[in-house]
């Protein structure tokens, strides 16, 4: 069985009267790819700042590789390559001067990787990082979050504001990651269409918990739409487990509906309906019917 | 509604709060002006003048409306405001005409209405004139997109200083207030018209202002890659670099830059100057003038940087410190012995140079008698080793001023409030100007040293106010942070073993000095010392926990 890279339990975090995580838990195997999607303010950011040590736990616990990321800061940020939606590069330093600089913290770092990247990304060493454009910036960050191969990659909603050619490029980051073998991704993103195209497992967040967690073939595979035939004329949406966002009127109605298929036809004899359409949906929609679901 | 006006509106209804607090208080100052004097005490009414500087700065920041970072290339003027469907000269003509009303009218008010009811005969038109020159040169200085920030802050320290300084110099030196007008009024004009450029320039350029583009190359197109430079040997190295490139250099640059300033005049003046003594001495009038000067260089700079002229707290609305510095992988006490490192490397260079420029000016020729020789013989022939162990002292003691000043301003971010951190730069002027202002009115700083302690009223406030402060800052550490405990008593161990040698150190400087020669500072110092000097070093030796319940909030 693989090594479980990190484990979240029972986090809480407050800001203030706002629990922005509420009982989270999470674990994370060896050599996964995990996309973590949830609406702005859902709690993503706050999580991965646990993750990263930046926040301690108000309760509950947080492990990465085993160890408390908050006690031991040098043991668990030398192997995570971290790249966020803010870009937080220091500004003022060259390429080749954030490069030497990074350089000295990662054991693992490979210079010749490190140029690699460099010239795929088309980052002179004498470029400012402050007169870099938006992608160009996060090209570097990425750069420097690769060049030592790290064990855990995180990437703070990387693709965020950036033209499709750079989103191509962290896209590939990841899908390189990957290649390593044993090397493990988190990240979290609100382009779903890129989480589809790489992630093994989504997680999705809403109002600092956890909604759904699973493996993205299996969610797939137990969300669908489907249209119902009542018997019966129904002024209100019927109750049916499972089923998110709800739309219709009189005898039809459709929903997204959440569980194992087998089930289905169970269910809806219980509130005297049949199914008369089924039809499987993107993780778009999956993804509005649990925010929908839980905003109500 | 002109499109002008509108954008002027908007920059008040910006600041209102501003706008309406400072002619509250001005007409405040006005009704008490009516009072009787013997209502309003001279300390009292010297100290309510105070806020009529930085109320008058703060306003006129209004008009320039700074939204970005004044150290950056881009124009500091809000990019939105630029964006506006407005002609540049709509744009800069109100905000010009306004900053020149506003801060000539507010410095009449103030003198016509308070300074002169008091019986204070205070200049009118030519500090008014003044103000306006100041006022639209920030606006200027401020809303031009430019190549360097560091260039535009020194640049504007520069002009800002040299505008308030020429109009003291020059009725001293015999010029009429009208010729002042002229050539403020020069200034102004100039200054306007640079103003409208600079906007001009601001909507044209990139938000990342004059710097040179980004020699970014198409993915796949080839790019220059210099050959790597050797690696930093440890982690610890390349953070020391990091600190060093951005604070611990400072200090030595621009002291540099002071002590060039300061040299330049030695190669034009020539003359020379008897001061007397039994070896009938004559030496260079500028060495004479400007040597006692010198060694204060450090510690002006420092007490600037001191001040929290460098803030940019790290931190994040959720408290965080910048992430990418916050995820190194590095201890909190790896991140503080850095800081700290740099800083004291960048003092130490900064002594070396002062020393070194010291003694390149006592090479200077002197004469004694009809003999010409270096001063610097003259000098050592005639120390006995006892000045030599004092101007030892000395050293060292204002070698640790400038490092107190420098280690108090680094740690401001530390603070463990972003509201106070913030505020800080302003509490430590005011703290400042109050005690300069009560000194000041009551006639006697530097002419009787000794009623410095007349002042202890005040310096107690202002100890017990530092003290309380630590200490409240402690307790909230520890009641959010349990485990900081232990750190928290070593640090203010380590605060009374300073404070203790210090004292010590400077009691006895005190005692072997005749107390005519020190400043004031430096007698009886015990409370001075730890109300001004010492009580904020609390700060850098509890820097290290602040940074690890910042960096873990």
């Amino acid at each position: 069985m693989a090594e479980n890279i990190l484990e979240v339990r029972d986090l809480v975090r407050t800001y203030g009267r706002h629990r922005a995580l509420d009982g989270v838990s999470l674990s994370l195997e060896q050599g996964t790819v995990l996309g973590l999607v949830g609406q702005n303010g859902a709690g993503k950011t706050t999580l991965i700042k646990h993750l990263l040590g930046l926040l301690r736990a108000e309760s509950g616990s947080v492990r990465v590789f085993g160890k408390d990321p908050v006690a031991d800061p040098p043991g668990v940020l030398s192997r995570i390559g971290y790249l966020s939606e803010e870009g937080d590069l220091p500004l003022w330093m060259k390429v080749e001067e954030l490069v030497r600089y990074s350089a000295a913290f990662y054991p693992g770092w490979d210079p010749k990787y490190a140029e690699k990247l460099q010239r795929e990304f088309g980052l002179s060493s004498d470029s400012k990082l402050g007169s870099l454009s938006k992608g160009q910036r996060a090209r570097a960050g990425l750069l420097v979050a690769l060049a030592f191969r790290p064990d855990l990659l995180l990437l703070d909603e990387p693709s965020s504001g950036l033209d499709p050619v750079v989103r191509r490029d962290i896209l590939g980051a990841i899908i390189r990651t990957i290649a390593d073998e044993g090397r493990t991704v988190l990240f979290s993103s609100h382009l779903l269409s890129e989480v589809e195209q790489v992630s093994d497992r989504v997680v999705m967040v809403q109002a600092g918990r956890v909604v759904l967690d699973d493996n993205l073939a299996r969610i797939k595979q137990t969300h669908h739409r489907i249209d119902m035939l009542f018997q019966e004329e129904r002024p209100n949406a019927p109750t049916l487990e499972g089923a998110l966002g709800w739309e219709g009127s009189g005898k039809n109605w459709s929903a997204l509906w959440c569980g194992e298929p087998a089930q289905l036809e169970a269910a809806m004899a219980l509130i005297g309906g049949k199914v008369v359409g089924k039809v499987g949906v993107s993780l778009d929609d999956i993804f509005v019917a649990h925010a929908g679901g839980a905003g109500r | 509604m002109n499109s002008g006006v509108a954008v002027l509106g908007m920059m008040l209804h910006r600041y209102r709060r501003l706008y309406i607090l400072f002619p509250a208080y001005l007409a405040a100052l006005v009704a008490l002006a009516q009072l009787p004097k013997i209502w309003v005490p001279e300390p009292v009414a010297g100290i309510l003048c105070l806020p009529f500087a930085f109320g008058l700065l703060a306003t006129v920041f209004g008009f320039v409306n700074v939204e970005a970072d004044i150290a950056s290339p881009a124009s500091a003027c809000s990019p939105w405001l630029l964006r506006m469907p407005v002609k540049t000269t709509t744009l800069a003509f109100w905000p010009i005409v306004a900053a020149a009303l506003w801060s000539s009218g507010a410095w009449i008010v103030f003198a016509t209405l308070y300074l002169r009811p008091r019986g204070i005969v205070a200049p009118i038109w030519w500090p008014a004139a003044m103000c306006t020159a100041l006022a639209l040169n920030l606006q200027a200085l401020l809303w031009a997109p430019v190549r360097r920030g560091s260039v535009r802050l020194i640049v504007a320290i520069t002009m800002t200083m040299s505008i308030g300084v020429f109009g003291f110099v020059a009725i001293s030196s015999g010029w009429t207030a009208e010729q002042i007008v002229e050539v403020y009024a020069i200034v102004a004009a100039g200054s306007a018209l640079g103003g409208w450029y600079g906007l001009a320039r601001a909507r044209t350029s990139p938000p990342t202002g004059l710097a040179k583009g980004a020699s970014s190359a198409a993915i796949g197109e080839e790019v220059f890659i210099r050959k790597p430079r050797k690696p930093f040997r440890s982690p610890q190295t390349a953070q020391f670099w990091l600190e060093w490139r951005r604070q611990g250099r400072l200090l030595p640059m621009l002291t540099g830059l002071g002590l060039l300033a300061i040299s330049l005049p030695l190669f034009f003046s020539h003359d020379m100057e008897f001061i007397g003594g039994p070896k009938n001495l004559k030496v260079n009038i500028w060495m004479q003038t400007a040597m006692p000067l010198i060694p204060w260089i450090p510690l002006l700079f420092a007490s600037v940087i001191g001040l929290g002229a460098r803030p940019a707290d790290l931190r994040g609305a959720d408290g965080v410190y910048h992430l990418y510095h916050a995820t190194r992988p590095l201890s909190a006490s790896d991140l503080y012995r850095s800081k700290i490192l740099s800083i004291t490397v960048g003092v130490l260079v900064t002594g070396l140079m002062t020393m070194l420029t010291m003694l390149a000016w006592l090479w200077i020729p002197a004469m004694t008698g009809d003999k010409e020789m270096p001063y610097v013989r003259i000098v050592f022939e005639s120390f006995h080793w006892r000045e030599w162990t004092i101007f030892v002292g000395m050293l060292i003691t204002l070698t640790s001023w400038v490092w107190r000043n420098q280690t108090v301003g680094a740690f401001v971010d530390y603070i463990p409030s972003r509201k106070w951190a913030t505020a800080y730069p302003y509490a430590v002027l005011i703290t400042g100007a109050l005690l300069f202002a009560m000194l000041g009115i009551k006639g006697q700083f530097l002419q009787e040293p000794r009623s410095v302690p007349d002042l202890s009223v005040a310096l107690g406030f202002i100890i017990v106010a530092k003290l309380g402060l630590a200490i409240w800052f402690a307790v909230k550490l520890v009641a959010v942070r349990a485990s900081l405990k232990a750190d928290l008593i070593w640090a203010a161990a380590r605060w009374v073993l300073v404070a203790g040698i210090a004292s010590t150190t400077l009691g006895w400087i005190d005692w072997e000095l005749p107390a005519k020669s020190l400043p004031v500072f430096f007698q009886h110092p015990v409370p001075e010392l730890l109300g001004i000097v010492l009580v904020p070093l609390a700060r850098p030796f509890a820097a290290r926990m602040a940074l690890e319940y910042g960096r873990h909030r």
